[in-house]
């Protein structure tokens, strides 16, 4: 296996066989909640996960990659996205030090990457910042568009006809809007459709987006790329290489593990192949400090290298000038007070926030075999007497001026023949003497593995686990250089919350409520007579607002349409 | 080298859950890179039951190398497992690891099997880890179960030991216990009664069923019992 691993993959895999047809190509359909922002507002995003052959929704890779590129092709917001399903959503804060101008926002996912990256799915929009010189900014008397009393519904599709009935076409402010969907096909029957739905002021809108929504498809078949790109079928694949730090050779056939700073162990081990190569697996969402070192402390001499998680270049055409439509000035300017008074309010309100908190990780190991709380206990001098008194099946052993530590076992009360593992704060770490001089006051709990312990084929014998109250190890240092860095498998989530003025106490809160998006739903599901409903409230600003309707169904027909409804 | 027939034995073949084909090679070749290892050498070594016993609460009784199990959407056959009924753990046999010319027998993750299954005396049980809500009425605690259906209803088993002392030796009680979980709640069935109260929705036409197949439920195999469901799981989508 390891010889075919170096002949490289394209000789040895199906899917890059010379078979063209066979190959499995991903493609991703892209949708934003609208087209023009204001810098510090949130770009509301679905991502859809399609056969590419077909355009069906699929559910293959797990991650999504999602950047936002300036019209120098730099990207200047990246995000990567668990979507476990075959479609996900994310929400993307826009920094108020970029530019106004149009920028470009691409997706893919790992498996997309050996592929031309015009296969990737794109979306431009034009952002706005009040606040900087906005001479880049071309003035166009071509009217984009125009607002409206009469309410008109418009529909494009692919295959997959959409209606959209309100109960009303005017409401007043702070009242609640019923919106019901209808899904067909063009055979007039009923389809369950996967749809997102977003509700903006009307000037923030492309009413030309109607005729850009189509699917993109592969541009015909094509060879994979040089660097093959794994599928990434569980989390984020963290690869990269072990090498000598002298001699630049790589670290082959050795045991490496990969480890998280905090308090719940969650260590990785892999054996790197002939080329010093490794693959991990990570599933942590926010910013962690992970370790990536050998298993056997004594390779110290060592660097790593990883490989960039987004892709990098482009081969695809970047967008090009903005030019502001002059007969929505009015209303952008109107939009722009909105966006500086919703940053004011919406700290003050429940509205939209970050998603529910991770469930809080489990060490590797699950339950130990026995656990110190160090508060449930008299106060001892230190680890060393702590280790001595309390804990069980442990004992410190000092050689040569250095301190070790020995795990009995737990089936014959001998002592096992090598040293156990030793983790602080869930990072192996070797130096015993360090680990001994913890401040007790600074250490919450050690825990034990009294057992062989096998990891990813790996056999320790043993574990000793210590664990501080910062769970930031304490400021223990290594004894030689360590590959240490902050990461983040996925970007933190978040979801659109509006707020719901469905009591009296909050319809009448003084509050204001100015948001530029009334509401962003993307995941909503027609049933099987293929209808479905949604509410949302206006807020305090009165005028045009567009109803957008985008979606897929299971046979990979797409569908859109908007309607404009009227706030007064 | 020291146990070649049991080596063939073990050799597991695998198969995929229903993809594309393109997708299973993609699958595989995703597994062989980022899980090399043997998926099962997972977990801390298993202790035996040393001390002097009458029997032991293992199932199967004979090891062989004929159960499978499910781990990242990969099934692995013909693998040793034995059940710990008394201790509700998995235990994963491979000839494969000696350490000190050893065989290390290992209790395999509960977080990364997906389901398992053991050819019993009483024909294929199918296992999977059930966690319960804190909140939710019923009986039973979070840990491996047997499925039997998962139809408008669940049918499950569980296999339990409980220790005692028989004439100054350790005995382990193995006893097999059925559920149904409706509507998120857990029933415990002994007889018609309690089939019936479980399936209450429907309770006329299950009780006719029973009548006109004469299953009597107190002593009816899990396979008769699971006629029963699939009865009233028809009834159900009717």
């Amino acid at each position: 296996m390891v010889c075919l691993i170096c002949l490289g993959l394209p000789c040895w895999h199906p899917g890059f066989s010379q078979d063209g047809p066979q190959d499995y190509r991903e493609a991703i359909y892209l949708q934003t909640d609208r087209d023009l922002y204001i810098v510090g507002e949130q770009v509301w995003m679905k991502v859809y996960k399609l056969d590419a052959h077909g355009n069906k929704p699929d559910n293959f890779s797990k991650v999504v990659y999602i950047e936002l590129l300036n019209q120098a092709g730099y990207p200047v917001h990246q995000l990567k996205l668990h979507v476990p399903d075959k479609s996900g959503s994310a929400g993307l804060t826009l920094s108020d030090t970029l530019s106004s101008g149009n920028y470009l926002l691409r997706a893919y996912t790992s498996w997309m990457k050996n592929y031309p990256a015009r296969d990737f799915s794109f979306r431009t929009i034009s952002l706005i910042n009040p606040f900087r010189n906005m001479e880049s900014i071309g003035v166009s008397s071509i009217q984009v568009g125009t607002s409206t009393d009469t309410c008109p519904t418009v529909q494009t599709d692919n295959g997959l006809l959409l209606e959209l009935t309100s109960d009303s076409s005017t409401y007043g402010t702070r009242e609640r809007v019923k919106v019901n969907i209808q899904a067909t096909d063009s055979s007039g029957n009923p389809v369950e459709a996967n749809l997102s739905v977003s509700v903006s002021r009307s000037c923030l809108y492309n009413d030309h987006r109607a005729n850009i929504h189509a699917l993109l498809h592969p541009s015909g078949r094509e060879e994979p790329g040089s660097t093959p790109y794994l599928p990434e079928l569980e989390g984020v694949v963290l690869s990269g290489t072990m090498l000598h730090s002298v001699s630049d050779e790589p670290i082959a056939n050795e045991n490496i593990v990969l480890s998280i700073v905090g308090k719940a162990a969650r260590c990785q081990v892999y054996k790197t192949n002939d080329k010093g190569k490794f693959y991990f697996n990570l599933d942590n969402s926010g910013v962690q400090e992970i370790v990536i070192q050998p298993a056997d402390s004594a390779v110290s001499d060592y660097y790593v290298e990883l490989e960039p998680d987004f892709h990098i270049g482009y081969d695809h055409p970047l967008p090009g000038p903005f030019y502001l439509d002059t007969t929505r000035l009015k209303a952008l300017n109107h939009g722009i007070i909105n966006m500086q008074i919703e940053k004011i309010y919406k700290t003050y309100r429940q509205g939209n926030s970050a998603a529910t908190p991770e469930a809080p990780k489990i060490d590797f190991y699950g339950e130990p075999e026995y656990h110190i709380q160090i508060s449930d206990y008299v106060l001892l001098k230190n680890v060393r007497e702590v280790i001595k008194e309390i804990v069980p099946k442990v004992s410190v052993r000092v050689s040569e001026g250095k301190s070790s530590l020995w795990v009995d076992n737990g089936i014959d009360d001998l002592y096992f023949d090598n040293k156990p593992l030793v983790l602080v704060d869930g990072v192996p770490f070797d130096d015993v003497d360090q680990v001994l001089n913890i401040s007790i006051t600074e250490l919450e709990r050690i825990e034990v593995i009294n057992l062989r312990y096998f990891l990813d084929g790996h056999m320790f014998e043993g574990i000793i686990h210590f664990v501080t109250k910062e769970g930031k190890m304490a400021g223990l240092e290594f004894d030689h250089a360590i590959f240490r860095q902050a990461y983040a498998a996925f970007s933190e989530e978040s979801c659109f919350r509006g707020p719901l003025y469905s009591s009296d106490s909050v319809k009448n809160s003084p509050l204001a409520d100015f948001r530029n998006t009334l509401y962003w739903n993307p995941d909503l599901h027609t049933r099987e007579d293929g209808n479905t409903n949604f509410e949302f409230y206006t807020s305090d600003d009165t005028g045009d607002y567009t109803v957008i309707v985008e979606g897929i169904s299971p046979d990979g027909k797409s569908g859109f349409i908007y309607k404009k409804l009227l706030v007064q | 080298m020291k146990y070649p027939s049991i080596l063939l034995l073990v050799l597991f073949s695998l198969s995929l859950r229903a993809q594309q084909p393109e997708q299973n090679a993609l699958q595989e070749l995703y597994q062989d890179l980022l899980h090399p290892s043997d998926p099962l050498l997972n977990g801390r070594e298993y202790k035996y039951y040393f001390h002097p016993h009458l029997s032991t609460p293992l199932i199967p009784k004979d090891l062989l190398p004929s159960a499978s199990v499910v781990i990242r959407e990969k099934q692995y056959q013909n693998v040793m497992l034995l059940y710990d009924t008394y201790k509700d753990q998995v235990v994963y046999y491979n000839p494969n690891t000696l350490y000190n010319n050893m065989i290390i027998t290992v209790i395999v993750n509960s977080d990364i099997i997906e389901e398992f299954t053991l050819q019993l005396r009483s024909g294929q049980a199918r296992f999977k880890y059930l966690a319960f809500p804190e909140n939710q009425e019923g009986l039973l605690s979070n840990g491996f179960y047997e499925i039997v259906s998962e139809g408008a209803c669940k049918f499950i088993i569980d296999h339990s030991s409980v220790k005692k002392i028989k004439e100054g030796m350790v005995a382990y009680q193995y006893t097999t216990e059925r559920y149904i979980i409706s509507s998120g709640a857990v029933y415990r069935i002994k007889g018609k009664k309690s089939l019936l109260k479980a399936l209450s929705d429907q309770a006329a036409e299950v009780n006719d069923y029973l009548k006109r197949t004469k299953v009597q439920v107190r002593t009816a195999d899990k396979e008769q019992l699971k006629e029963v469901l699939d009865y009233y799981t028809g009834l159900k989508h009717s």
